[in-house]
């Protein structure tokens, strides 16, 4: 393991391998805060399904949306394993103005498995699909766990729902 | 005694078996000969009416043969006269005076044959009627006013019309070949003739004819000779089925209405048929038929000529030819009546002795059967056996009379007798029994008396021997169930341990569970810390190379611990299952030692008292049992002594019994003796 980590190391940045909706994921180290065990959201009114709500994260009060359900799929029991990847969504809001604290958002994901360089170019590997619906998603790698397709936080969400998650969070914060 | 009826007595049955055979004989004597005598009658006839018809027949087919030979001879001579008209007309001329028999004979040429019609016409050399008006050559020469007259001449006529031209000139252009053609008959001046015609050839063609005409009445001759050499009328048709002769025309009195006429117009028109059908040659068919104008049944005779197809019938009534016959079969009838009547007397009168012989002995039997031996028999003279049958039954009437009144006198003596023995073993046989019947009832009783003391002592020693039995059985298992009841009492501290033990293992896994969650929990904690150092360590570039590492290192010790803990967590739920099911087990079965022990001292204790009881009546059956067997040994040697008793009775019975029962049979046999001879009255 050891000579294929330091090249690894060399070559690819530092990855989040995580699951959810029964899909595996990856995210740059770059764009993730901290990952945190389990935390309780207080739900909010008249939202779509995939917020779980609000938290409080270091004295900031940042929405809490579960990734199972933004993509489409069932999102599973809440267990002991489940984790809250805080990222950094890059998003503005309406005016042009940073959001947040440079727009943070806790994703819900079922469970994170290990961190890992992979190998995005590599032979075999598929830049990925990309139209509106999956446009956050990128390239495609075959790590020892499976397929992974990388996740850019910054492209996560659409401008209505940005605006949906920030005004409220801007609404909660005042 | 009864008279037989006259089928059942002796003169009777000799009449019947004798002359009714006879008759049957004679009557089949004379069906038989006057079944064979009309055969041969019939055989008779068929031989004389064929032999005639045949004859007549072939004389017929002879003469007709003779003159187509004369029509033939003069066809022939126009091989060197054809054309030569004059010696031609003398030819026919000559041949006409030759013979009374012909009544014409004549040549007939067709138009122009020879080419000379017109130079005849025209010459002198032929008289004019030896031709017609164009000059043909017809010349006909005749007799005139019968056979015997002068000869003349006159044209022929009729040549297109009549069958002695058509037919003979037909025949040849079908064949080709001359033939000589035999008329059907005609009648001419109250005379019926025949033609015979030959075709006369010249270069292989038709030229003409020659031919003779003649009388029939030489038929008449034939017909005459045969009705008077075997008186059969005779009947002649032509080919074509006229009447040429018939039966009233072969007599004296001249010519028969019928003659000349077809078959078919007379009432003979079915016979006639079957006549026709008869063909020529071989011999002569014979049948018989009712002839329809005598209305009598006859014989018939018929054959056809082989020459002109006639055909020839012989008569014969057949009443006329069976006259013979009949009073042949007449006479044997009377001879063969009167030779039975003759059989029938004689017989009556040797059977009438006899009868009265056999009737006087068949008298005698009878009153002899009915026991009447009072009368004697007459003597008779006769040397026969009838007579030899009245004599054995008069020494047999002697003799049953001397035997039967020895038998009466010997009857009443033994009667006497055998009175006295059948009384005294009737009073012997009432003694015996009633003293038979007093021993029965004592050995009985006795008997009684020593079966149910048996069977008591029996049953005692099988009561006795159940108890102790049953005594030995109880404190068997009186010391099963103490040793029973030990056991489950150690049983019970021991369950009662192992519950106790079971909760505290309970206990202090529910402890090792607490411990686990906690560690779990830490583990838990430690994996997120590890992997938010490596992110801290990858974003502070190659400071936090070094931490990468060690974060990995924790982050995977922290999986470890997390995996392991989920294994013990697993072990120790089982764990609790298995316990807390172990415990539960253990409570019910303790519950269950617990009832055990209280029913094994129950039943020990009553095991106990039944013992004791069982012991104590042993002792009792013992003593009742001893006595019991002697008192059963006394009743039975009793017993024994009235059987022996009793047989004797029994036995003295038994020959009482069988001596009455040979008197009474000795009286009984005696009464039919008598009664028997009773029947039978003795002379004095």
């Amino acid at each position: 393991m050891s000579s294929l980590a330091v090249h690894s190391l060399a070559v690819n940045p530092l990855a989040v391998i995580w699951r959810a909706g029964g899909l595996l994921f990856s995210t740059n180290v770059g764009a993730v805060v901290e990952v945190l065990a389990p935390v309780r959201a207080n739900p909010a009114p008249a939202v779509p399904g995939w917020v779980r709500g609000l938290f409080v994260y270091r004295g900031t009060i940042i929405p809490l949306v579960d990734v199972a359900k933004l993509l489409g799929r069932t999102s599973g029991e809440d267990r002991m394993t489940n984790r809250v990847l805080v990222v950094r969504s890059g998003r503005r809001d309406g005016t042009g103005g940073e959001v947040g604290d440079a727009g943070l958002v806790g994703l819900w994901v079922e469970s994170v498995l290990e961190l890992d360089r992979p190998e995005y170019r590599a032979a075999g590997s598929h830049p990925g699909f990309s139209n509106e619906a999956s446009r956050f998603l990128g390239a495609v790698a075959e790590t020892r766990f499976g397929t992974v397709q990388d996740v850019r936080p910054e492209e996560l969400f659409t401008a209505e729902q940005a605006e949906l998650l920030w005004a409220r969070v801007k609404a909660g914060a005042s | 005694m009864q008279k037989p009826s006259l089928f059942n007595s002796l003169s009777g049955r000799l009449l019947l078996l004798g002359v009714l055979p006879a008759l049957v004989v004679i009557a089949g004597i004379v069906a038989w000969s006057a079944i064979d005598g009309y055969r041969s009658v019939r055989r008779a006839e068929e031989k004389i009416l064929g032999a005639n018809v045949q004859g007549a027949a072939a004389e017929l087919s002879s003469r007709n043969d003779r003159w187509n030979n004369v029509a033939q001879l003069m066809a022939k001579s126009q091989e060197s006269l054809f054309g030569k008209r004059a010696e031609t007309s003398e030819f026919a001329r000559e041949t006409t005076s030759a013979s009374d028999l012909i009544l014409s004979s004549y040549f007939v040429y067709e138009p122009n044959a020879d080419g000379k019609d017109e130079a005849s016409l025209k010459g002198t050399e032929l008289p004019r009627e030896a031709m017609d008006k164009t000059g043909r050559f017809l010349p006909v020469w005749y007799h005139v006013g019968g056979a015997a007259g002068e000869v003349r001449l006159k044209p022929s006529v009729g040549m297109e019309t009549l069958e002695y031209y058509v037919v003979p000139k037909s025949e040849f252009a079908k064949s080709n070949i001359a033939t000589a053609t035999l008329t059907e008959p005609y009648v001419k001046e109250n005379q019926m003739l025949v033609s015979h015609v030959f075709p006369i050839v010249v270069q292989g063609k038709f030229a003409g004819i020659a031919g003779v005409n003649r009388s029939l009445e030489i038929l008449s001759d034939i017909a005459t000779t045969i009705k008077q050499r075997s008186s059969a009328d005779v009947f002649i048709l032509s080919a074509g089925g006229k009447f040429l002769v018939t039966p009233d025309s072969a007599g004296a009195e001249g010519a028969s209405p019928m003659n000349g006429k077809m078959v078919s117009e007379t009432a003979y028109r079915v016979l006639g048929a079957q006549w026709m059908s008869v063909t020529a040659g071989g011999t002569a068919d014979v049948f018989e038929s009712v002839d329809p104008v005598l209305n009598e049944v006859c014989f018939y005779g018929v054959e056809r000529t082989t020459v002109g197809g006639w055909t020839v019938v012989a008569r014969r009534v057949r009443a006329d030819a069976m006259r013979d016959e009949n009073f042949m079969i007449a006479r044997n009838l009377v001879i063969g009546l009167l030779g039975m009547l003759f059989v029938a007397g004689l017989m009556f009168a040797v059977s009438r002795g006899i009868t009265a012989r056999v009737r006087t002995a068949a008298e005698a039997a009878d009153r002899i059967a009915r026991g009447d031996l009072t009368q004697t028999i007459v003597e008779t003279e006769n040397r026969d056996e009838s007579g030899q049958l009245m004599r054995s039954m008069r020494a047999m009437d002697g003799n049953l009379n001397s035997l039967v009144g020895n038998v009466k006198q010997a009857g009443i003596r033994l009667n006497s007798t055998a009175t006295e023995i059948a009384a005294t073993s009737k009073q012997q046989e009432a003694s015996s029994a009633t003293f038979g019947a007093a021993s029965n009832q004592i050995a009985a009783a006795v008997k009684e008396i020593s079966a149910t003391g048996q069977d008591l002592t029996k049953t005692v020693d099988s009561v006795s021997r159940m108890a102790a039995e049953t005594a030995s059985l109880a404190a068997t298992g009186r010391t099963g169930l103490q040793g029973m009841e030990g056991v489950m009492r150690d049983l019970d501290g021991a369950t009662t341990s192992i519950a106790e033990k079971l909760n505290a293992i309970n206990e202090r896994s529910q402890k090792i569970t607490t411990v686990i969650t906690t560690i779990t929990k830490v583990a838990d904690q430690t994996n997120i810390l590890s992997i938010n150092a490596a992110i801290e360590a990858e974003k502070a570039g190659e400071y936090g190379s070094g931490f990468l590492v060690i974060a990995r290192e924790i982050r995977r010790l922290a999986d470890q611990t997390a995996s392991a803990t989920l294994d013990i967590e697993q072990m120790v739920r089982q764990m609790q299952g298995a316990v807390s099911a172990g415990v539960m087990e253990m409570d019910r079965f303790s519950d269950q030692v617990r009832r055990g022990v209280r029913d094994v001292v129950a039943a020990g204790s009553q095991m106990t008292e039944i013992i004791d009881r069982v012991n104590r009546s042993t002792d009792s059956f013992k003593q009742v049992n001893e006595s019991m067997q002697a008192q059963s040994e006394g009743a039975q040697q009793i017993s024994d002594a009235m059987g022996s008793l009793v047989g004797n009775a029994n036995q003295t019975v038994q020959s009482a019994r069988e001596f009455g029962r040979a008197a009474a049979d000795l009286q009984s046999a005696i009464g039919l003796l008598r009664e028997a001879v009773s029947k039978f009255n003795l002379r004095e």
